[in-house]
């Protein structure tokens, strides 16, 4: 299992995510670190930053992962936009991922996300943060 | 024994089985487990002195709930199911895990008991999980890890 594939795939497959990226498929998703060209942009990155195992007695149990979503556009509606669809297919997802991880449900956890302003590139971002509740191979 | 660091065990890698040949009850998270309780008599008499004297009578059987979770398809829950519906005796092995002396087997407690009741916790943003009350039923045989 490699949850960052089932997330990416999860995130390049949603019709209304695609709609809302610069470039087809995971070509506009990102592992933590988005480009400077703005050709590239809308985009998003996506990564962990924390969560809890939950162990039973004699099983690994479910992880409870936190995973930061950065929708980035050129202007503020398109941030917007780009992160309304991304909430509104991890928001109450669950089901198997591409790479088998067993998503048991997700959830945003900043409604509707927070809002940046980058003063060197002048591109805006909304950050949503969620909880991934599913199991993990130890 | 001298003392030199603790010898204590942390409870992960414990299981409960249910049936003569164990079958595991999966994804356990908590075994609060009571040995029956000896039951006490007033023995004190005009020649006890300043004290109080109790004889033990007979050990009474416990309840306790098992807690973890919920999994539709796991053997031994399902067994657990079987039993609580059919309202008989099941036995059950407790296996605690191995000590750093022990390389076959954790110290086991083997006993009967009946599944009086399970109930499931179903949240929006949590695991599903079940509780199980079990009480005991006869005594409580323990074997030493080996």
């Amino acid at each position: 299992m490699d949850i960052d594939v089932g997330i990416t795939a999860l995130l390049a497959g949603d019709s209304g995510v695609h709609a809302n990226l610069k470039l087809p498929g995971a070509a506009s998703i990102f592992d933590g670190v988005v480009p400077e060209d703005v050709a590239q942009y809308p985009c998003l990155a996506y990564q962990w930053v924390g969560g809890s195992n939950d162990p039973g007695l004699s099983s690994a149990g479910p992880r409870r992962s936190r995973l930061q979503v950065d929708c980035w556009g050129t202007t503020k509606r398109q941030a917007v936009t780009l992160a309304n669809a991304v909430a509104h297919l991890l928001d109450g997802f669950s089901g198997v991922l591409s790479d088998g991880t067993n998503v048991l449900s997700a959830w945003i956890i900043n409604p509707p996300g927070v809002d940046f302003f980058s003063g060197d590139s002048r591109f805006r971002r909304r950050m949503l943060e969620f909880y991934v509740l599913h199991n993990f191979t130890p | 024994m001298t003392y030199s660091s603790t010898q204590a065990q942390a409870g992960r890698g414990s299981t409960l089985g249910i049936g003569a040949t164990p079958t595991m009850i999966g994804e356990l998270d908590q075994v609060p487990f009571d040995l029956p309780e000896w039951a006490t008599d007033d023995a004190t008499n005009f020649e006890s002195g300043s004290d109080e004297e109790f004889i033990t009578t007979i050990r009474k059987s416990m309840e306790f709930s098992v807690t973890g979770n919920r999994v539709s398809a796991d053997a031994g829950q399902v067994a657990v199911q079987t039993a609580y519906a059919a309202g008989t005796l099941s036995s059950f092995t407790l296996t605690l895990p191995k000590t750093p002396t022990q390389s076959t087997s954790g110290d086991k407690y083997v006993f009967n008991a009946l599944v009086l009741s399970q109930s499931f916790k179903i949240e929006t943003t949590k695991k599903i999980t079940f509780a199980m009350k079990l009480k005991t039923s006869g005594p409580v045989a323990f074997t030493p890890g080996s």
